[in-house]
């Protein structure tokens, strides 16, 4: 059990790794690109919502779930003694 | 805010902002604070988001438009993580949802009638009276609740007969609906209820949640933190309908957005993990310090609304130093909220250390006495 933890933990972690490089390159490919990215947005057409939302939902799912693996498996199972459900 | 989102009618000119490391490094601490914020209560990051980023010479409108299409997808990790923890009743959510658009759309009705009869300063005025009349009732309402609950006093209260948010979940409407995730039996009628209060606030002064939150907890009797997991759900159908309208209409800033994700995306999932160790009333006592706060900020206003439409005569030193006083109960507000969120997170992880410790030492002495 406790080797199987590990290798869940090791595995989370790698996840969450791989997930922060594509977030940086995410937000690369963005920050380099904003000029035309920004006339897309600034163009009052259905392209503008489509391109940002899907940034944002790429961005949200990646990072989030990344930084989630992380402060799963290292602050949340460090507090696990510390769980209450008094209501 | 957890509601259905109207464009202003009047638009400024367009002007996206210049990006240096130090607005970025701002956009980042304005998203772990109000990403924390959300993640622990379900509720209030707009607030004090938007006024920040405002102060950073974002304009006002890009703000909201960048506020509101970050919620999005803040909502539906924040969702996520809460649903983990098996914090968010969807039915719930669902079913407030219908109402919640339908107050939503009255309380903006009646905003553009405020607006068109009294002006902008008269809307203002209306809008701030509103904000200080509800937030100090629902502050006043959850700080004894929970002054009684550390005297125990419920206890013999309860002995005297049901109080009357008590009385109010215990009318057996029908239809009746099980709640199942939440674990209440309440009346259909009474959770749309809630959703059109939560819906009408929100629409009236942009943070729904600041009332939807307590009534889940006290009206439909519901647990604080299924009340935050599934009022972030909740913000998932407003914060998806506002980056659409604000995107359409040009003015999302798809920078700011990102960067507000790098710190509220930490924020979220820290907040989510912190209800996890700290007690419901710990909860509510944050949430009554920020909604006071809010208020108090609100109300250092009102002189100023008061001269603007002339039933005062007030000097532009005074203005200055209650806008001032204004901003320091928001932006304190904040402050004060994730300072305790995050000391009380501290206590439990130091409890933890040491409960380890203990244990190893405990296991170190088996090992060596055998």
């Amino acid at each position: 059990m406790e080797i199987k933890q590990g290798e869940n933990k090791r595995s989370a972690m790698i996840k969450a790794l791989f997930g922060l490089l594509g977030t940086a390159l995410l937000y690369y490919i963005v920050f380099t690109n904003s000029p035309t990215i920004l006339e897309i947005l600034k163009s009052k057409t259905y392209l503008a919502p489509l391109t940002s939302m899907g940034i944002v939902l790429l961005a949200s799912f990646i990072y989030g779930t990344s930084v989630g693996k992380l402060l799963k498996h290292t602050l949340e199972e460090r507090l696990k003694s510390q769980q209450l459900r008094e209501e | 805010m957890a509601g259905a989102v109207e464009l202003p009618a009047a638009a400024e000119a367009l002007k996206f902002i210049a990006m240096t490391p130090k607005t970025a490094l701002a956009l980042f601490g304005i998203g772990l604070v109000g990403g924390t914020l959300s993640g622990f209560l379900g509720t209030g990051g707009a607030f004090i988001m938007t006024p920040a980023m405002m102060s950073l010479g974002i304009p006002g409108i890009m703000a909201v438009a960048a506020n509101i299409t970050h919620k999005f997808g803040k909502a539906i990790m924040g969702a996520k993580k809460h649903s983990e923890f098996g914090n968010v009743d969807m039915r719930m959510g669902l079913v407030m949802f219908i109402a919640l658009f339908a107050g939503v759309k009255v309380a903006v009705s009646m905003n553009k009638g405020v607006l068109e009869k009294m002006g902008a300063a008269g809307s203002n005025l209306y809008i701030s009276i509103m904000f200080i009349i509800i937030l100090s009732w629902v502050a006043i309402f959850m700080f004894r609740d929970i002054m009684r609950q550390r005297k125990g006093v419920v206890k013999q209260e309860a002995q005297k007969g049901p109080t009357l948010a008590e009385k109010i979940r215990n009318l057996n409407i029908p239809p009746m609906i099980h709640f199942k995730v939440a674990g209440v039996r309440a009346s259909l009628w009474l959770a749309l209820l809630v959703g059109f209060a939560t819906g009408f606030l929100a629409g009236t002064i942009g943070v729904g949640g600041f009332i939807g939150v307590p009534a889940m907890i006290y009206l439909l009797g519901i647990p604080t933190y299924v009340a935050a997991g599934t009022e972030l759900f909740l913000a998932i159908f407003s914060g998806m309908q506002g980056a659409f309208l604000y995107a359409i209409n040009g003015y999302v800033d798809i920078r700011i957005t990102l960067l507000l994700y790098l710190g509220s995306l930490i924020g979220i999932n820290l907040g989510a993990i912190g209800t996890r160790v700290v007690r419901g009333s710990q909860i509510r006592l944050v949430m009554v310090a920020i909604i006071a706060m809010v208020a108090l900020s609100r109300a250092a206003m009102v002189p100023k609304y008061l001269s603007d439409m002339g039933y005062a005569s007030v000097a532009a030193g005074t203005l200055h130093v209650v806008s001032f006083l204004s901003d320091v109960f928001l932006f304190g507000s904040g402050a004060v909220g994730v300072s305790l969120i995050f000391f009380w997170m501290l206590q439990a992880y130091r409890r933890a250390a040491k409960e380890k410790a203990a244990g190893a030492e405990l296991s170190g002495s088996e090992v060596s006495s055998t």
